[in-house]
Parts: structure tokens; sequence; C-alpha cells
């Protein structure tokens, strides 16, 4: 089954009268449970590419089917219930709200989807748990390491069960041996169905994933399957 | 959510306690003015109401002179010929329309008792039909009656604080007192009237005016009270009153009245006027402040949208509609103008209940007043939060997401 589906995605930003084309007719299709890389030189298009597959940014052009049903040119509030049940990203930056618990944290999506408060603190228990950080879950961001705030961040993503899962560099700004622990916990997610987009500079790490999507200058340069 | 939101605004205001304060003072002054000065005109328009009201709303009474503002005015009428007890005669015979005539003998007289005494006490020698124009009723005992006070029979009714100074604990009815050296039978004691002012209106004995005149001889001046047959007469039988004075004094027909005929509902604008324009200075006060109040809020709560970016940004990624934002930070500017409504009503609450510990005036706090400094800072809150909530509202997920803290 199809979950993501692009024809001729194009995103152009206007600056000082001239047109920066960041994702030139990008058509791509991602099939439930594959484990995508993305991988390209920087200011390639990877995040407005990624951005666009969130549904936080809208295309110049083209097409967007999510799920099967096309999503380009929808209003604000579909959009955000769209990305709030479909969608899970993961940052390099982690973007943990800063003043509120782990658990906290994990609970947000549900909150905005409306889910019954018993029923959140279950399923975003459930989600530090399967991050491996149970014992942390009332723990502040500043109190964790970067890898502990990355997990969080991860099951953030998950607590939805998200159709995908997007993550832009997850590893960028962490230890390298953090980073492979990161990149285990992907590997042990994808094992378990879920989708995942992710994107990165290093080819170790693309090596995790089972399909590998080069970018350049906005387009796909290769999409190889392994 | 909406509790969510009132959470992070409660976190955030606590944990900024100065600044908090700061941004609600405009509000915090809007409320204490409005419940003070509330509390305050309401607490005078009881006390000064009733007083004006005292003798019957239905009524007006005749007066050499009114109230006096100026110099010039009182040059003006102070020759005026007294208002006599021949003039009350007069009224009594020939105005028509006068359904009870009252005349009192205002005098300032020692009274005793055996063990106790007041030097100047407020006399109030009142002729016969004086129970229609008592606002108040007799506690215990009996008034006196038209016939007693013709023939000037020696008894007294005392107001309640006077009966407790001369028979402290003991029961004043039946006993006697001496009043400038006279034996007067206590017959009854008086309801309270009160206090306007601080100033107790319980301090006065009230006999029989022909009990005075055999006494004390005849008055230079009385008070001459009319109270019309119906109240919708009250115009017409003022105009009989008038002609009959007019007449008495041999005035032309242009000459100008050497008295004035002041009915209650005269002194009650004359009242309610000076009231209004009270309010008018507080309404130009309370908006001002609220107005300044609003501009801080807004202001404050655009710095808090501009810290808070990144935060939007995430909300936005994990699905936060618009509307959430902008439901967020308006329930945050509410939570933040309520708190500071909380607060000034709390001072203005206090400053009342501390004024009317330390001075004589009376305040009522009313709940109109809370009611509507409640909801003027609830307006104030959307209306400062309307504009920064839909500038968050409005935010690009992407660039807020960039935004470093
Ligand atoms: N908001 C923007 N305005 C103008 N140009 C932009 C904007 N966002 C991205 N770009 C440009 O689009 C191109 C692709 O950027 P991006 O998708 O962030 O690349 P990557 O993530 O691969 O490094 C870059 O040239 C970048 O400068
Ligand atoms: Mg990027």
């Amino acid at each position: 089954m199809t979950v993501i589906l692009t024809e001729n995605l194009t995103r152009s930003y206007r600056l000082g009268g001239e047109d920066v084309h960041a994702l030139r007719e990008v058509s791509l299709t991602v099939e439930r449970g594959e484990y995508v890389a993305i991988m390209g030189p920087s200011g390639s298009g990877k995040t407005t590419f990624m951005n666009l597959i969130g549904l936080l940014d809208t295309p110049t052009r083209g097409r967007y089917v999510l799920n099967g049903r096309e999503v380009s040119g929808l209003a604000d509030a579909e959009l955000s219930d769209i990305r709030n049940r479909e969608i899970g990203f993961v940052f390099q930056t982690f973007n943990l709200m800063p003043d509120a618990s782990a658990l906290a944290n994990v609970e947000l999506p549900l909150i905005y989807g409306r889910t019954p408060r018993s029923e959140r603190r279950a399923r975003a228990t459930e989600a530090i748990d399967r991050v491996g950080l149970a014992r942390r879950a009332r723990h502040r961001p500043v109190e964790l390491s970067g890898g502990e705030r990355q997990r969080i961040a991860i099951a953030r993503a998950l607590v939805t069960r998200p159709s995908v899962i997007l993550a832009d560099e997850p590893t960028g700004n962490l230890d390298s041996t953090t980073g492979v622990e990161i990149m285990k916990l992907f590997a042990e997610l994808s094992a378990a169905g879920n989708t995942i987009l992710l994107i990165t500079h290093e080819p170790e790490i693309a090596d995790h994933a089972r399909r590998l999507v080069r970018v350049r200058d906005g387009r796909i340069e290769s999409d190889v399957r392994r | 959510m909406i509790l969510e939101a009132v959470w992070i605004a409660l976190a955030t205001m606590f944990a900024n306690k100065l600044r908090t304060l700061l941004t609600v003072l405009g509000n915090i002054v809007a409320v204490a003015a409005l419940v003070l000065v509330v509390a305050f005109t309401q607490g005078m328009n009881r006390e000064i109401t009733r007083a004006i009201l005292a003798r019957g709303a239905d009524t007006f009474t005749v007066e050499r002179t009114g109230p006096i503002h100026s110099d010039e005015e009182w040059e003006r009428v102070k020759d005026r010929p007294p208002v006599t007890l021949a003039d009350v005669e007069a009224v009594r015979r020939d105005a028509t329309l006068a359904g009870h005539v009252l005349a009192q003998w205002n005098l300032d007289l020692p009274i005793r008792t055996a063990k106790r005494s007041v030097e100047r006490a407020q006399v109030e020698a009142r002729s016969g039909e004086y129970v229609y124009f008592l606002g108040e009723a007799v506690a215990v005992g009996r008034h006196f009656t038209p016939a007693e006070e013709r023939r000037g029979v020696p008894v007294v009714l005392l107001g309640s604080d006077l009966a407790e100074t001369l028979f402290p604990g003991e029961t004043a009815v039946g006993r006697t007192v001496r009043i400038a050296g006279r034996h007067f039978d206590v017959i009854g004691v008086m309801e309270p009237r009160g206090a306007i002012l601080g100033q107790s209106q319980d301090k006065y004995a009230m006999l029989p005016l022909g009990a005075a005149l055999a006494e004390w001889g005849r008055p230079w001046e009385v008070d001459l009270v009319v109270k019309p047959e119906r109240p919708e007469l009250l115009d017409v039988c003022a105009d009989e009153v008038r002609a009959v004075l007019r007449a008495r004094r041999g005035l032309r027909p242009l000459q100008e009245d050497p008295f004035e005929l002041l009915a209650a509902a005269t002194y009650l604008k004359m009242y309610r006027d000076s009231s209004r324009a009270v309010y008018g200075a507080l309404i130009g006060l309370v908006a001002l402040a609220l107005f300044v109040g609003g501009i801080v809020i807004a202001n404050v709560m655009l710095m808090v949208v501009a810290q808070r970016t990144r935060e939007i940004g995430i909300r936005k990624a994990v699905g936060a509609r618009r509307t959430h934002i902008l439901l967020q930070f308006l329930v945050e500017a509410a939570t933040l103008s309520l708190v500071g409504g909380l607060l000034g009503f709390g001072i203005g609450a206090a400053v009342t209940g501390a004024a009317a510990a330390l001075t004589p005036i009376s305040f009522s706090i009313e709940a109109w007043s809370v009611a509507v400094g409640w909801g003027m800072v609830l307006v104030v809150a959307v209306l400062a939060g309307l504009y920064p909530a839909a500038r968050a509202a409005r935010l690009d997920p992407i660039v807020a997401l960039r935004h470093e803290r």
C-alpha cells in the first residue's frame, strides 16, 4: 500500500526578485513499511522536501497524495489534523518544549488529537517505554542528555501511531556513539513495521535503510533499493 | 486544551511575579477604583437618601433660605423674614390641599436624670400631626396625641442613643427626665434612624410643641413641613402654600418669594446630580486605566509570543491548528487580565473595608460593580490578546521552528 506519492512536486522561493528553486519536480512513491534514507549535499532541498511531506509547507506546484488522499490545497485545520494523525517528526535540534516534562512532551500530540486524558497518559508512557526512557519520564529536557532528548522526541513522533516518521538529520547534534544508538532505534522501529523517511549526511547511517534516495539541486539524482 | 493554556499562563505569571504585577497594573487600578468609588457613592447614596426622605417622600418644607453656595447669595437672603408659627397657622387654615401640616421648633437644652445628664441635647418640639411625617416608628411605648400636644402635657419620646445615654441598660419608658429644669415623663423610645457620615441621628428628644410653648415662650423661627392630601397634588399644594405666605408678607406680583419651598424630590435630584458627576469622573479614570492596561497587556503578549515562537512551531508540527494557538494566547491574555481584575477587586475591597473601619462614612460594595469590573477586564483581555494571538496563530511553522531562542 502506498503511503506517500508525489508528482512533480516543486517548491520555489522568491528572494529579492529572483526565484530560488529549492525543489524541482520531484516524483517519489513510498510504500508502507519502507525505510528510506535521503542523502544529498547541503542546500540540495532535502529539508524542503521533508517539510512538504510533513505538511508544514505547501508546494508551489505538483501533487501530493498521502494515504490515497490528495492533500495539496487543504485548509489549515485539515492539514493540522492530518499532520497530527499521520506524521511523526524527529528534528536535528530535538524541538522539545523546555518547560514540560518528558511525559508531557510526548503527550502533546495526543492533546491536539483529542485523546481522552487517561488513554493519553497510558499511550505516552508506552511510547516512552518503547524508546527505553521509562525512568526519565518526569524529567525536563534540560535534565536529559542529547541522546535521551532525541529518544523523547522519537517517542513523541511514535505516540500517535503515524503513517510515516520523518527524521531530518536526527543524529546531527549527537556524538557518534549516541548516533549509532539512535540509528539502532530507528532500525528497530522499521523492523516493527513503521514507515520511515530519514535525512542524513553520513553514508554509514544511510546503510541502515533499505532504500537510498540521492538528491542534488532540488532533483532526485538516484533512487536505489537494496 | 483551554485548561492547559490557563495552567501555562498561571505558571508563567507566577514565575515572573513582578512583571505580571506591572503588566496588570492598569486592570488593578481600574477594578479597584471602580469597586471603591461605587462602594463609597452607594454608601453615601443610601445614607443621604434616607436622610432626605426622613420626613417622607411626598412632603415639602418651607424654609427662609435654600442651600447657600456663596456670599452674594447670603447677602441676598439674609434679611428675609423668618417662617413663624403664625405662618403655620395661616397655612393650616388657608391651604386647602394641605393634608397635614407640621410645625417643629428645634432647641438645644440640657436633659437630666437623677444620675446622668446631657448638656446640649437636640430637642424637637413638634405639633400634633407629627406622626404623619416620621420616617421611623416607636420602638417601645407610644406617641403623644394631638390632644396632649394642644394641652401641653409634659411627655417626651427619646431617640434610641439618647435613651441609652440617660438610662444605660435600663428601660427608659415610664421614667422621668428634667429638660431645662422641667419634668417630662418618658412615654416612648424611637427606632434608630442610623448615622449620617458617622453622626448619630438618634441623640434627640421629641416633645409636644404645646408643652415647649408653655415653658419656653415663642420661637423666632420654626420648621414648616407640608404633606399634600394626595402625593400627586404636591405641585398645586406648593403653589397654594406659596400664595398664602406671599399674602401674609404683602408682596407685589413680581417680587420674588422671600422663602424657599423644597420638596424631598428636589433635594434628591440635587444630590443625584452631584453623584452623577462623581460617576462621570470615575468612568473617565476607569476607562483610562483600562486603556493603558490593555496596551501594556497587548505589548507583553507580543513579547511572550516572540519568546515562544519556537514553542509555537513545535505545537504546529505536532498538529495544533491555528485556532488552537489563537485560543491558547487569548486564554493566556484573559487569565492575565482576570488575575489583574481579581487583584484589583481584592485591593478595592480591602481599601473599602479599611475606609469603612477608619472613617465615619459607610461603604457598600456593590455586586454590580464587581461584575462590571470583571466584564471590562475580560473585554480588555480579548482586545489586548487578539492581535498578539493572531500573530502567533499566523506564524509559519517552518520559520517558527528555525527560530533561535
Ligand atoms: N525560506 C526560504 N527562503 C528562501 N530560500 C530557501 C528557504 N528555505 C530554503 N531555501 C533554499 O532552498 C534550498 C534548499 O534548502 P533545504 O531544503 O534547507 O536544503 P537541505 O535541507 O538539503 O540542506 C537552499 O538553497 C535554501 O537556501
Ligand atoms: Mg536540511
